[in-house]
């Protein structure tokens, strides 16, 4: 089983943002065996809350820098509230961090919850790259034998499991029939009462706050695997300085990634990059200055991590294809094209669409009009009832991923 | 502990057995033939869940058994649907690509005679487990008989935790070398590049996911709970290998 497979679309923040309610309730700790309402108001002690919230900053901690790293948890049936035989059944994977915002974003409403095992991977990455599957859904519909208490047979899976779950499929392997969600999670009470997924629902975005934290995100798990390079040429005295101008460059390529000049994102970490060589060459200049060898070191560093801050960039948006991965997992571009005479116009390409590439033409049939946003997640090509999308390109490479 | 070795072959369905035998120290055949014996009547039906390429499902239709073997994988299917090709007992054997967590909706109460599984549960978590062998006794007809092969923590302390610090360096090495699956290109600069980049995240990821295989822990008592009398119990390769028979009770 390999993990840390980067997918081949996009690193995944979408299906699980929500902004920090004041008040956080921890709701890890909670069994799955819960079936009644806590019987203690749940704001018990102030000391004791802010005892649990320093016991668990290290992890919090460890999940912001390292959220590319699988965190798992046990599978297993969530209610939410007072669930009845015809409440609503939702599922996720059994990423902590994931499970921890679904449930935030589902406080007050009564439904089940099902936390699919999917390697502790986000619903995005995993279904991607096939730790999300049909299997997990089985797995976690027998074992949960959710099928007694609800008396009917619809899930609601969250949107971006659409890269890996093909949900005709699920029905005839399962019985059960299955809708897609929003893609956030905080979208999902809504849905809930509108039944509706609105435009906004069904696409992602990248807010500053999305962009910081998964400009966090990067910097971590660049900081890991790339400062072995500078401490091995200069010496390890040069590790925090590098480090800290990866955190610099990641924050400043996250938050300037729509307006930073630059057609590529290492065009755009270069621009940044050669601010700070600028700088640098500047202060060469003034008397007592650093010295040339100096000079030429960090410029060499600068250079080296907006190479590695623009390559990673976009696999830590929702926006853009991966491109670090082609250089390991070979190219994951997807030229779409519809097939007119198979398309029967169902719209389900456009439905799962992360972003907008689709639209229906005035024959009824669907037209990939905009290449250029495609982010090569796949799920139309998953999802499409008569194949009627196929990939000029061809490598097939990603779909081979996507169904493990 | 087994997908190192099986990397190293090209043909991995093929050459399962092969590396199964060697790995178990030959074990795994003498196993086999121990179930047949015990199994194999002409026109008893069983099950065998997780059959990979099928050489015990061919073992018994060779006593006259009718089998369904079924596997999650395609490729272990082909391979025995290509040994069991051109061969007279082609008829007795059913091969479905179905997962274990699918027996439910295929097979009504008491279709079978007996159910085989011989390392498959070992693959699945602790829940799963208790669910697959609940359906195994519920595909069982009454006094049906369950046979399960898997891997175990021997019970001395000392070579528990033996078994435990040679088991961990090669999980480590299982994982690490199954990294590189994914990688399309074959360029060894490339590999080792990857390697070496990668390798903190891969230790982190080691750390923080479950294995993919483990020993099952409380094996006799799961087996019991799910509704079994148990009538044989054997130990091979040092109590890390377990057999167990049971009988549906009721």
């Amino acid at each position: 089983m390999s993990t840390i497979a980067p997918p081949p679309g996009s690193r995944a923040v979408g299906e699980d943002e929500a902004s920090p309610p004041a008040q956080e309730k921890d709701f890890s700790t909670r069994t799955r065996s819960e079936l009644e309402p806590p019987a203690r108001p749940s704001h018990a002690k102030p000391r004791g809350a802010l005892w649990a919230a320093i016991a668990r900053l290290p992890k919090r901690l460890f999940q912001t820098v390292f959220r590319v790293v699988p965190f798992p948890i046990k599978p297993g049936l969530v209610r939410i509230g007072n669930p009845g035989r015809s409440s609503p059944v939702l599922v996720t994977t059994n990423y902590d961090l994931t499970v921890r915002r679904v449930r935030r974003a589902l406080e007050g409403l009564d439904c089940y919850l099902l936390v699919a095992p999917a390697a502790g991977v986000d619903v995005w990455c995993a279904a991607t790259g096939g730790r999300f599957t049909i299997d997990s859904v089985i797995s976690i519909l027998k074992t949960s034998r959710v099928a007694r208490l609800v008396n009917h047979r619809r899930l609601i899976l969250p949107q971006l499991a659409a890269t890996g779950i093909n949900i005709f499929e699920l029905r005839k392997r399962s019985g059960w029939s299955a809708v897609f969600g929003p893609v956030r999670a905080e979208d999902i009470p809504d849905y809930l009462n509108t039944r509706r997924r609105t435009e906004s629902m069904i696409r992602v975005s990248f807010s500053v706050k999305e962009r910081l934290e998964m400009s966090t995100a990067m910097w971590g798990s660049l900081s890991l695997r790339y400062t072995l390079f500078p401490c091995l040429i200069f010496g390890w005295r040069t590790a925090p300085g590098f480090v800290l101008i990866l955190a610099v460059l990641s924050a400043g390529v996250a938050l300037g990634c729509f307006t930073l000049p630059g057609k590529t994102f290492v065009q755009k970490a270069g621009f940044l990059g050669l601010l700070g060589i600028a700088g640098l060459a500047g202060a060469l200049l003034l008397p007592g200055g650093p010295g040339i060898r100096f000079v030429i070191q960090w410029t060499a560093l600068i250079a080296f991590a907006s190479f590695l801050a623009g390559t990673a960039f976009p696999s830590y948006s929702p926006l853009w294809a991966c491109g670090y991965s082609k250089l390991f997992y070979g190219a994951c571009d997807l030229r779409l094209a519809v097939v007119e005479d198979q398309c029967i116009g169902c719209r389900i390409c456009d439905l799962v669409c992360p972003v907008e590439c689709f639209t229906l033409a005035t024959n009824r049939k669907m037209v990939f009009a905009n290449p250029g946003i495609c982010v090569g997640c796949g799920a139309c090509l998953i999802q499409c009832p008569t194949d009627a999308i196929i990939n000029e390109v061809a490598d097939d490479h990603l779909l081979k991923t996507a169904h493990g | 502990m087994p997908y190192v070795l099986m990397k190293l072959f090209e043909d991995a369905p093929r050459r399962f057995d092969r590396w199964m035998g060697i790995l178990t120290l030959g074990r795994v055949e003498e196993i086999r033939d121990q179930i047949a014996e015990s199994v194999a009547r002409p026109g008893v039906r069983v099950l065998e869940i997780g059959c990979g390429p099928g050489t015990m499902a061919a073992l018994l239709a060779r006593r006259g058994a009718e089998v369904v073997a079924i596997d999650t994988s395609g490729d272990m299917l082909r391979e025995a649907e290509r040994k069991l090709e051109a061969s007279e007992i082609k008829a007795r054997v059913q091969l479905k690509n179905l997962s274990a967590m699918e027996i439910e909706d295929q097979f009504p109460e008491g279709t079978f005679d007996r159910v085989i599984g011989i390392l498959v549960l070992s693959e699945l978590t602790d829940d799963e487990i208790d669910y697959v062998l609940d359906e195994c006794r519920r595909v069982l007809r009454s006094g049906g008989q369950l046979f399960v092969v898997d891997e175990v923590e021997p019970e001395p302390i000392l070579r528990r935790w033996f078994i435990r610090a040679v088991r961990y360096p090669m999980r480590f090495i299982t994982f690490l070398v199954l990294q590189a699956k994914d990688l399309k290109s074959s360029n060894i600069w490339k590999k080792t590049l990857y390697y070496v980049i990668e390798f903190p995240l891969m230790v982190l990821t080691f750390l923080a996911v479950p294995p993919a295989t483990h020993p099952i822990s409380d094996f006799e008592e799961r087996v019991k709970n799910a509704g079994f009398r148990l009538i044989g119990s054997r130990n091979f390769l040092g109590g890390t290998l377990r057999l167990l028979q049971g009988e549906r009770l009721g």
